[in-house]
């Protein structure tokens, strides 16, 4: 017998699809759906974000604030045990990759971070997809020793549940937290709108300072969105909020058109969704000209600087 | 311990990984069918470890060299000129554990559990958030759980305050600061300082004559089945690119009148 459970983030908005993801994978993979799911939540639950199927919900923790993966883990130990739980499908992510692993260690069992699909789940095996080599592969990996801790990456398909009753509420309290002292707790800044664009410029770690100033401007008069590649964050050219990929935001716009970047995979994830791509890169060999559909072999700084003067003539 | 005189031991674990920036489509096709021998590929540090090396050295900064760095590379490449620079720059000593590239995280945690405690106490064991191939990015969890040790797993700074460390490190939704007490486990992610810094050449000549300690091969145990993948493939997501000819500036109103048509004509 099966017997799953989902962990959630608590009741975020910004992590409302990955919640979803978790809950879909634990309904779909339960072999005792004639009982209300198991779902623990790492913060209070309001209800606001997300309607739960029919379930039984442990809230750990009564912050706002996402406790520590070692408290998660803690506290979670206990409930795998208590509720005789064989598979526990977490959202993907930098939390609950940590307290999975923890879990399968404690518990003798297995880890799976950042699933892409569950090929096959049977009392003996679970076999899932995860991408690997920089997410330029994909590789199954299955998993034999119980209880499984599966964390989902945001390319794993989630269905929309039929919302029923929450049947009870439990508090599980969390431990407290040792040897990790917290002072300050800030909110990250989330979704600048780059999910939602219509069209969308990305500056790449080719684009000097002048070229993001254009770019800004471009983006301004037009109401383009403005993302960036993570090098180019890295080199300090734009904020982090602007993350366009693995680490940031996975975007679908109408149009793309990407500013010296080279086309790294993770980078990639994030803007091959685009109906049309295109790509400005001096390089005539760049990898990224593979994978979009029209390309402007040039100095990003030529190509910004008459694109920028044509906007500002209409 | 830090204690009154204030003295860290440090102790980085790296791995090396390959450049696999600008392989073609076909080469990734033979890679996932196990055609393709990867050693002949540039190696570098893994990126996050990288950042956790500037770390371990930004911590020694500000304790005025009150500080002593081992480095610990997981690997069967000889290291020779990152080794070199890593000594330019102030690593006391670097040890090698000739291991498989792809070698499983429970396995690395376990070689590097044992090694603390030979070598060890540390105060502090810093390394990277993901490792090559396969970033399962487990490792320092499972590292911190062996060793009973508190972890920070997404550090983007850290230096020391009082008898810890203050740290900022993130989560999915928050940035946190904090006070970690030590002994523990960082592993740095989009670390503020995530470049190694360069020796200069005065630096690399005065330790020319340093060499890696050779660690000997650890019996190899089977890695867990949920580390060891299978049915490799890759996903083709080439397309067609059309390079716009002409001026350059029929080239931005081509990329104009994109912009402008999604937008509906706004501009």
């Amino acid at each position: 017998m099966m017997k799953t459970a989902a962990v959630i983030f608590g009741d975020f908005q910004p992590v409302k699809e990955k919640n979803l993801r978790a809950i879909s994978a634990a309904a779909a993979f339960s072999s005792t759906p004639e009982e209300p799911l198991e779902i623990w939540s790492c913060c209070p639950w309001k209800g606001e974000s997300l309607s739960l199927p029919r379930c039984v919900l442990t809230q750990l923790g009564e912050t706002e604030v996402l406790p520590d993966g070692r408290q998660c883990a803690d506290a979670l130990e206990k409930l795998v045990s208590e509720r005789s739980i064989s598979a526990v499908f977490f959202p993907g992510g930098m939390l609950f990759n940590e307290v999975a692993a923890r879990l399968a260690a404690r518990t003798g069992g297995s880890v799976l971070t950042d699933v892409t699909m569950v090929r096959n789940l049977s009392g003996d095996e679970i076999t899932v997809e995860r991408e690997i080599y920089g997410y330029n592969l994909n590789g199954c990996f299955t998993a034999r020793k119980w209880p499984v801790f599966v964390t989902l990456s945001d390319a794993f398909a989630a269905k929309e549940l039929e919302p029923g009753p929450v049947e009870e509420v439990q508090v599980c309290p969390l431990p407290p937290l040792a040897g990790i002292n917290r002072s300050a707790s800030q909110l990250k800044k989330q979704d600048t709108g780059l999910a939602q664009a219509k069209v969308m410029l990305v500056c790449g770690r080719g684009v000097s300072k002048e070229g993001v100033a254009l770019m800004e401007e471009i983006c301004s008069r037009t109401g383009c969105a403005l993302g960036a590649t993570k090098a180019a964050i890295m080199d300090g050219k734009m904020p982090e909020s602007a993350m366009i990929g693995i680490s940031g935001v996975r975007a679908k716009p109408e149009v793309t058109v990407v500013f010296g970047a080279s086309g790294a995979a993770a980078f990639m994830k994030g803007v091959s969704e685009s109906k049309l791509l295109a790509a400005v890169n001096k390089d005539p060999d760049a990898l990224i000209f593979r994978y979009c559909d029209a390309g402007i072999q040039d100095d990003s700084q030529c190509v910004l600087e008459n694109l920028h003067r044509m906007i500002m003539e209409k | 311990m830090i204690k009154g005189g204030i003295f860290l031991k440090i102790l980085v674990f790296f791995r090396l990984g390959r450049d696999l920036e600008n392989l073609t489509e076909e080469e990734w096709r033979r890679i996932s069918r196990g055609e393709m021998d990867l050693n002949y590929l540039q190696k570098q540090l893994n990126p996050s470890d990288e950042a956790a090396l500037e770390q371990a050295l930004l911590i020694r900064d500000s304790l005025e060299g009150a500080a002593e760095i081992t480095g610990l590379y997981l690997g069967s490449d000889p290291l020779s000129a990152i080794a070199k620079n890593l000594y330019a720059v102030g690593l006391k000593e670097i040890y090698q554990l000739p291991v498989p590239p792809d070698l499983d995280p429970a396995s690395a945690a376990e070689l590097t559990a044992d090694f603390c405690l030979r070598q060890g106490p540390f105060d502090l064991i810093l390394t990277g958030c993901t490792e090559y191939p396969f970033d399962f990015g487990v490792t320092q969890t499972l590292l911190a759980e062996r060793l009973a040790l508190p972890l920070i797993s997404h550090g983007r700074w850290a230096q020391p305050a009082g008898e810890g460390l203050q740290v900022e490190y993130e989560d999915d939704l928050f940035l946190h600061t904090a006070l970690v007490s030590l002994p523990a486990v960082l592993s740095m992610d989009a670390a503020v300082h995530p470049y190694l810094r360069i020796a200069t050449l005065r630096e690399k000549m005065a330790v020319k004559s340093r060499t890696v300690e050779q660690l000997p091969p650890p019996e190899t145990v089977a890695a867990a089945d949920c580390f060891v993948p299978e049915n490799i493939y890759r996903v083709d997501n080439t397309k067609t690119c059309s390079m716009l000819q002409g001026t350059e500036e029929e080239q931005a109103g081509w990329l104009l009148e994109k912009i402008l048509s999604a937008q509906g004509g706004k501009g």
